[in-house]
């Protein structure tokens, strides 16, 4: 049968610019090495989702500066902090689109 | 699901769709006085999910909780990182969720990939690091530094040293 078995940086060049790009996960299972591998490429413009919240793993590709619209219910950084830092900082300063999907 | 939409009452009342178009206020086509938030079906480009293992051909056991399969399934593409491959992942097996290869589109492995949140059976949060990124994020430029210290210009093989030695330190004598 096919492998689909790919390198780390052959799959985070799945992601495009633009791309709406899922996560399921927060402080548990979070993605964080493609996160990483993404943020090394550099796609732009990402429209990121979190199903139905997230933590640090939705935080990152704020903070790396890829993410415009972030659309989730909520982001929460218990018990290290009140907010989800780059998030925070980012939608006081409009820098980010936030969606609310409850 | 499959489905093109689907009502949410809840939202009724909100602002919610205010701010995005993919949610609308609709009458049920069955009952033309019940008027619901109706939301479209989101199909994301990517999934990117971790699993504790997975197969060559994508089968993998996710965690137990959450919606994970639903939102593969909603994808168009689904990436896979995972602890381990073996060489089979079947349904039934013990120790998470099973998601078909039906849904996935590329498994690469990525050991100790969730660092620093925690991946059950393996390995615990890295309170330690989550306390750095934090301090980190207070404004751009100390965020770029951890980025340049951990990220940029470096690969992950080097980023999973760099955290295994400063848990070493870390570590209590005789720990």
């Amino acid at each position: 049968m096919r492998t689909k078995l790919v390198s780390l940086s052959d799959a985070a060049g799945m992601v495009r610019d633009g791309d709406e790009v899922v996560m399921s996960s927060g402080f548990e299972n979070a993605p964080m090495a493609m996160l990483r591998e993404i943020a090394r490429q550099g796609a732009q413009n990402l429209h990121v989702v979190g199903v139905v919240g997230g933590s640090i793993n939705l935080d990152f590709l704020v903070g790396t500066g890829q993410t415009k619209i972030m659309d989730c219910c909520s982001i929460g950084f218990a018990p290290f902090a009140r907010e989800a830092p780059n998030f925070d900082r980012y939608l006081k300063d409009s820098r980010i689109y936030s969606m609310d999907n409850t | 699901m499959g489905v093109p939409y689907i009502p949410v009452r809840g939202l009724a009342g909100t602002d919610v769709m205010e701010r995005r178009d993919d949610m609308i206020m609709s009458y049920n086509p069955f009952d033309e006085n019940d008027l619901n938030v109706v939301a479209k079906a989101q199909n994301p480009d990517v999934a990117i999910l971790h699993a504790m293992k997975a197969d060559e051909q994508g089968n993998a056991l996710l965690r137990q909780f959450g919606e994970d399969v639903v939102v593969a399934q909603a994808s168009s593409k689904v990436i896979i990182t995972a602890e381990e491959i073996v060489d089979s992942v079947q349904p039934g097996d013990a120790g998470g969720n099973y998601i078909s290869a039906i849904n996935v589109t590329a498994v690469v492995h990525a050991p100790n990939g969730a660092h620093p949140t925690a991946v059950k059976g393996y390995y615990e949060m890295d309170r330690e690091h989550i306390e750095q990124y934090v301090q980190a994020s207070t404004d751009d430029e100390s965020f770029q530094q951890y980025l340049d210290r951990y990220v940029i210009g470096k690969t992950e093989d080097e980023y999973q040293a760099m955290v295994a030695e400063q848990s070493m330190a870390a570590a209590p004598a005789g720990d």
